[in-house]
């Protein structure tokens, strides 16, 4: 780039790249850090100075959100729902992605348009019909309903996902599996299902981390506070703390919700870009 | 088909495409049917009004003027910002700058933050006596500037930029790995035929992640259309969302189940889903006619 002339090394359109990228990167770095500085102070610290540091570091409001706001109630029910749904959405679409993918059966290519569709479609237009249905269950303000739930609405994605990882698996393997006498159902569990490997982590993973985030289904089918997952428990006490203007202990919330997530995605960060890449190439 | 198949083809699929069909696609047709109803809900008698609740949709002027208006102000102006972010941040980072790998995850990063906690942090930055963007001001000497971030005839825009902050990362990640797999041989030779770097940018990258980019913005506007927990969580457990935060997905919802405000208008609320949907099939239909690859030739 001659045009944009040079510094050093550098372009001057580099330099303000650089500059640029910094700037927003640490933006959230600030942020975050400003926020977790003021959720060790107390709130008579905060208000009188918004920018100084922390005098004694005030874990007393760690342990008022986890312990009298119940966050950790809120944690352990997030748990309870998203472990067993992430679990049993994976046992229930394996199996269909592959035979959708690699059987040939008639109307397979129409049933895999049908399960896809759902990827298309906004929540809130089954949101009324789907709360009739679960009440006459009996499954409002029960776990196991909501789990049944977001089970049932991330099938299209994950479907989508895994279809996806066993297509690009190469056919002789399933040739050469029946040669040896190795039944169909057989080659799913011991050869094609752990060269998927990868895909099934990935749909795990961001299905987690979308299910730990979901807040209007929770909303709308858990009314019992000791059932409350943490996205309705954070808004609960987020209504409770504004109220009585204990900003100290909102900003501990907020970094004990943020928390998890950052360890989590610093471990599976590659994983997670991994999973959204295929799902977006993979038309 | 080989018939010995069949067994594992049906039981390979039945439990998924079961519990697909009763809580997912059952429910989504019958709010059909109930979107052409008067009904609260607990009760047992459904009045047939037929298209009554789209013809009261058409004739609200509340609906027209804020609820729809916040929902395509989030598809276009959020649509547009995110998606020039993602592009103008794919481009930085392309430059190889030291730390590269840390900064994109740290992009990336607000995208899987909880939405709710999302809201509390920009409740912190805008707040107007404690918040962060106001004792920025105060700090570099604008003290006497102090405006209300979050008024009502800025409440929008506010919760807009926060929600690209939010999503802009997701965008940036996707498209940022679509364009570094476009062949660098091909922007050399575009380059050593005296293209300007913005021609190569539109005429050598755009058509060559094409299609990713057009399955990425189908997708942004489905998750435009549905984007709810940011605005029913600003301002934190007030129940009925102010003006600026109310879109579809929070107004459908807050008729149907605002707790505060009773309204329990279960076929008036299932109406704005069904509008929803519609929408979502609209943008899906004109972005693949008008998208065809064929039509933009290189």
């Amino acid at each position: 780039m001659t045009v944009a002339g040079r510094i050093g090394k550098l372009t001057w359109w580099e330099i303000f790249a650089r500059a640029l990228l910094y700037l927003w990167c640490g933006f959230s770095i600030f942020v975050f850090l400003w926020v977790i500085n003021s959720s060790l102070k107390t709130n008579r610290e905060f208000f009188s100075n918004i920018w100084a540091l922390f005098s004694t570091p005030q874990t007393a409001n760690y342990e008022k959100v986890w312990v009298t706001y119940q966050l950790g109630r809120y944690f352990i029910n997030s748990l309870l729902l998203v472990l067993p749904s992430v679990l049993a959405l994976l046992a229930i679409s394996a199996p269909a992605a592959y035979v959708l993918a690699r059987i040939p059966f008639p109307f397979r290519e129409g049933l895999t348009r049908i399960v896809s569709f759902g990827m298309g479609i906004p929540y809130q237009l089954l949101l009324v019909p789907l709360f009739f249905l679960l009440f006459r269950l009996g499954l409002i303000n029960n776990l196991l309903g909501l789990i049944l739930v977001y089970v049932a609405l991330s099938v299209p994605f994950t479907v989508f996902l895994l279809l996806g990882y066993f297509r690009t698996l190469p056919r002789t393997l399933e040739e050469a599996a029946e040669i040896d006498g190795c039944g169909p159902i057989r080659t799913f569990f011991q050869i094609m299902l752990p060269l998927a490997r990868n895909g099934l982590v990935a749909a795990a993973v961001l299905n987690f981390v979308g299910l730990w985030n979901e807040f209007l289904l929770a909303l709308t089918f858990l009314n019992r506070q000791s059932l409350y997952p943490l996205s309705r428990g954070l808004y609960a006490l987020q209504g409770s703390l504004q109220y009585t203007g204990d900003w100290v202990s909102l900003f501990a919330a907020f970094t004990l919700v943020v928390i998890p997530t950052f360890l989590l995605f610093i471990l599976l960060s590659r994983t997670i870009v991994a999973g959204m890449t295929m799902g977006a190439v993979k038309e | 088909m080989k018939r010995k198949h069949l067994p594992m083809v049906v039981t390979f699929l039945a439990p998924c495409l079961l519990l697909y069909g009763g809580l997912f696609l059952y429910p989504a047709g019958r709010a059909f049917y109930v979107s052409l109803f008067d009904w609260s809900g607990f009760t047992a008698d459904m009045r047939f009004i037929g298209l009554g609740n789209f013809q009261e949709l058409l004739r609200d002027r509340h609906f027209w003027r804020v609820v729809m208006a916040n929902s395509f102000g989030i598809i276009f102006f959020g649509g547009i910002l995110t998606f020039a972010i993602a592009f103008f941040l794919s481009g930085l980072i392309a430059t190889g700058p030291r730390g590269k790998g840390f900064m994109r995850g740290l992009i990336y990063f607000p995208s899987i933050i909880n939405p709710v906690a999302v809201a509390i942090l920009w409740s912190f930055i805008y707040n107007h006596q404690y918040g962060l963007l106001n004792g920025f001001l105060r700090a570099i000497g604008l003290g006497h500037i102090q405006p209300t971030w979050t008024a009502p005839e800025t409440l929008f825009w506010a919760i807009l930029v926060a929600l690209v902050w939010m999503y802009s990362g997701f965008y940036f990640v996707i498209l940022s790995s679509a364009l570094e797999r476009v062949p660098p041989d091909q922007i050399e030779s575009a380059r050593i035929e005296g293209a300007s770097e913005v021609r190569i940018f539109f005429s050598v990258k755009i058509p060559m992640i094409w299609d990713v980019l057009i399955t990425t913005i189908i997708y942004w506007c489905i998750a435009a259309v549905k984007e709810f927990s940011l605005l029913y969580a600003w301002g934190g457990g007030v129940d009925v969302p102010q003006a600026g935060a109310q879109n579809l997905a929070t107004y459908m919802y807050i008729t149907a189940f605002g707790r505060r405000v009773t309204m329990y208008r279960m076929g008036y609320s299932t109406a704005m889903g069904v509008v929803m949907f519609l929408i979502v099939v609209a943008f899906y239909l004109v972005i693949t006619r008008v998208t065809k690859r064929d039509e933009i030739q290189y």
